[in-house]
């Protein structure tokens, strides 16, 4: 009995459930999985070098592609970047419609996470009710940016127009509001969900910190940070972050449909300050001829998928001479070797799925 | 006989046109809208194409939905070699007709899927509405219904595919690499606290770099251990003059600071991952990236 | 067990509910839908006066301007709108026009004549 036979099963990059091309290689004894070896690199499109060949204003429309889902906080870091570098003050309007947008996008990004976890999980009635809601955001989108998914709405120093027809918005929370007890009442005491997510992959904050495991993941298991405390467009908003202390899947469950709540609220304290003062006033930049002071800088922000961070080191030069990401997902990938250690198959996708592993964020 | 064919040919094209079952194969941001098209708002049902298929060998039709890069292309000739005839493939997105944003400055990016496999209807737009998705689709069942037999055949056939001789297996590749040569490190990291005191210096730790020299591992596990900053955010690399210079980015959370140790590299470098597991990733990619080799 | 049985019960009657609400499903092609005014479309040409700005903001290099023809590329073109947001003359627009998919390549390649003006589409 000493000689056990393995199995090495591959998963992936074509799997409808690792959320995009991730590939897992799964060694198996019976139905055990004792090893995972995440492999990564299916979606590397170089977004990194791209930079330094494109200038700044060239660059901005394409870090919406890093994270898809949640494009905003992308071009709101390289905005942050270049405004801290020129030195340009944001005024109170441009910055409570770029917190208005950027929870906009958090909630579209957690609704469809709930419907892909808990299609994942074999469910399929909840992935129609998350996406109709999340088509109402799209819509608003759409309507205010022009595109639904890809904004590129932030300019460096402000934004493209000014926002309007808020009554909108004040319709889809109210809607959410409602749509969110719905959702309890569908998913939160369905025995089934239950028993595959309670107890499972339990993330321990020890392993978390020193996976650098940021954002929801963290806060599911009872610690509390959030970078949108610090944040300087946070500024002025009363929240409290929500800090779960399940460690397993469920609690990472219920905290992203909390901070749908919570989003909602930092939402209306935004729509009484727009309403409040009605005159868009912003420093907008020339397109051509941009150029950095020489230095570092470095922007932060807390991404629907954790920290989110953007370096970038600038000779004095048209292009930046290096520019990297700080993405939330790829730490997330690097702890799959753990968390999937010792569970059982059936297991290993509700617990990479409550991670809300997304792949061009690991990729890059 | 011409018309046995002709009504052959009709009554094929109508059952074919009428219920393509999509291949669930989405690698980007195009793939978050196909997900749109089938929720309620836009219903492809509507189109008899509802019934998405997690295997290719029950899928007539291929979105493909999302960049692909070299490393992805073998997988998309090998789904697409593995449906059965007939099939049909939509190129959704910029990124797949032509390679999009990433055409003109990206290095692992292929410059439109028709390299690889033959396309029936190219769908620009970065990424298209759902509405343009519904609308190839009437574009690809239109299609059907006017083409032949023949004319199918002799379309797939045209198509030479520039990847099949590298179609094998995928590569076997190891997330963990730079960890081949953490084993061999001599013993545990002794901690000297005295002599790290002086390792330091006098910089204080604030916000800010601190620039050392050497003893990396053992300054970061005193900081660690000492100072409570137990979060290596990121480590960044960049290519300075002197070599590679290496920041790495540590985060207290308890008290909500922030310290930045810097250290120039040339080709090696010590590896940090017995005491932060998270800088497996990073020292992965910097050794893709920049090949520095970690030990 | 009986708690299991009613939250099952629970979530059953809350999508069975789901009936007697309005679809919301779009009737697409029967009618076509009318995007938003700022909707970022089918790029289209005005008066150009070749000052090149476009070229120059343009992240993926779709456009490219000759002595008489401009060209704008779809297989590149990622509909970000900075062509039209920093032309000087506004002669860049995107248009509402969003049902671009062909099935033959060459009609993803817009060349307009620089000479005319207004809809000029050749």
């Amino acid at each position: 009995m000493t000689n056990i036979e393995t199995l090495k099963l591959n998963l992936g990059p074509q799997h409808p459930s690792t959320h995009g091309v991730l590939r897992l290689i799964l060694e198996l004894e019976g139905e055990k999985i004792i090893s995972c070896k995440p492999d990564v690199g299916y979606l590397h499109r170089g977004m990194e070098k791209i930079a330094e060949k494109l200038t700044y204003i060239q660059y901005l429309p394409m870090v919406d592609r890093i994270d898809y889902l949640a494009g905003f906080f992308y071009s709101e870091l390289l905005c942050e970047n270049i405004e801290k570098a020129l030195e340009i003050e944001l005024s109170e309007r441009v910055k409570a419609i770029r917190v208005l947008m950027l929870e906009l996008n958090r909630i579209a990004s957690h609704l469809l996470w709930i419907g892909a976890f808990l299609m994942d999980l074999g469910a399929v009635s909840p992935f129609f009710y998350t996406f109709r809601e999340r088509e109402l955001v799209l819509k608003y989108f759409e309507k205010v940016t022009g595109q639904r998914m890809m904004n590129n709405y932030f300019v460096f120093g402000g934004v493209r127009r000014d926002i309007f027809d808020l009554g909108d918005v004040k319709d889809f929370l109210k809607i959410l509001k409602n749509k969110i007890k719905d959702y309890e009442r569908i998913i939160d005491r369905n025995p089934i969900f239950k028993q595959r997510t309670i107890g499972k992959g339990i993330l321990e904050p020890d392993i978390a910190f020193n996976d650098s495991i940021t954002g929801v993941n963290l806060r599911a298991s009872g610690v509390n940070l959030d970078f949108r405390t610090k944040h300087c467009l946070y500024k002025d908003y009363e929240f409290n972050p929500v800090v779960l202390n399940g460690k397993d899947s469920f609690s990472r469950y219920r905290a992203r449909v909390l901070e749908l709540t919570l989003s909602a609220s930092i939402i209306e304290q935004t729509i009484e300050k727009l309403e409040q003062n009605g005159e868009l006033k912003q420093t907008l930049i020339k397109p051509l001829g941009l150029k950095l002071p020489e230095g570092e800088y470095y922007s932060e922000i807390e991404a629907p998928r954790g920290l989110a961070g953007c370096y970038i080191k600038s000779t004095v030069e048209e292009r930046p001479y290096r520019l990297k990401w700080r993405t939330g997902s790829y730490y997330a990938v690097n702890l799959l070797r753990k968390l999937l250690k010792g569970v059982y198959l059936n297991d290993a996708i509700a617990i990479a799925g409550s991670l809300d592993i997304i792949l061009p964020e690991v990729d890059k | 006989m011409n018309v046995i064919i002709s009504s052959i040919d009709f009554i094929l094209n109508w059952s074919r046109a009428n219920s393509l079952w999509p291949l669930t194969f989405a690698t980007s941001c195009c793939g978050i809208e196909m997900m749109q098209t089938v929720a309620s708002n836009n219903d492809i049902a509507r189109f008899g194409s509802e019934v998405f298929r997690g295997s290719p060998r029950q899928a007539d039709l291929l979105i493909c939905a999302g960049t692909i890069t070299h490393k992805m292309a073998p997988a998309l000739l090998r789904l697409y070699e593995q449906m059965p005839e007939p099939k049909y493939v939509i190129a959704m997105g910029a990124c797949t007709c032509g390679g999009g944003m990433f055409a003109e400055n990206s290095y692992s990016v292929i410059r439109g899927i028709d390299k690889i496999i033959p396309v029936d209807v190219y769908l620009p737009m970065c990424p298209p509405k759902p509405e343009a998705l519904l609308d190839a689709i009437k574009e690809l069942q239109d299609k059907i219904k006017q083409e032949t037999l023949l004319e199918r055949k002799v379309f797939t056939d045209n198509h030479i595919s520039g990847l099949k001789e590298d179609c094998g297996m995928l590569i076997e590749n190891d997330f963990s690499i730079t960890n081949r040569s953490i084993l061999n490190n001599k013993g545990g990291i002794n901690m000297d606290l005295e002599e790290l005191k002086r390792l330091l210096g006098n910089s204080e730790l604030i916000d800010g770099k601190v620039v050392i020299k050497s003893d990396l591992a053992k300054t970061i596990d005193f900081i660690k251990n000492n100072y409570g900053f137990n979060i290596l955010k990121e480590i960044t690399a960049v290519d300075t003059t002197n070599g590679i210079e290496l920041s790495y980015r540590l985060y207290s959370v308890e008290d909500e600071e922030e310290v930045i140790i810097s250290i120039v590299a040339q080709n090696e470098a010590e590896s940090i991952s017995k005491i932060f597991d998270s800088a497996v990733a990073d020292e992965k990619e910097i050794f893709d990236m920049f090949g520095i080799n970690f030990i | 067990m009986l708690k299991n049985i009613r939250g099952l019960l629970i979530s059953m009657f809350t999508v069975f509910k789901h009936l007697f609400i309005r679809p919301v499903t779009l009737e697409y092609p029967e009618k076509k839908i009318v995007p938003p005014e700022n909707f970022r479309g089918k790029p289209v040409l005005g008066n150009c006066i070749k000052c090149m700005t476009c070229t120059r903001v343009c992240p993926s290099g779709a456009i490219n301007i000759q002595k008489n023809t401009f060209n704008i590329d779809l297989n590149k073109c990622i509909f970000c709108g900075n062509c039209a947001y920093y032309c000087p003359i506004n002669c860049i627009k995107m248009s509402g026009e969003y049902e671009l998919a062909s099935s033959d390549k060459s009609d993803l390649n817009l060349v307009y004549d620089i000479n005319k003006t207004g809809e000029n589409n050749v």
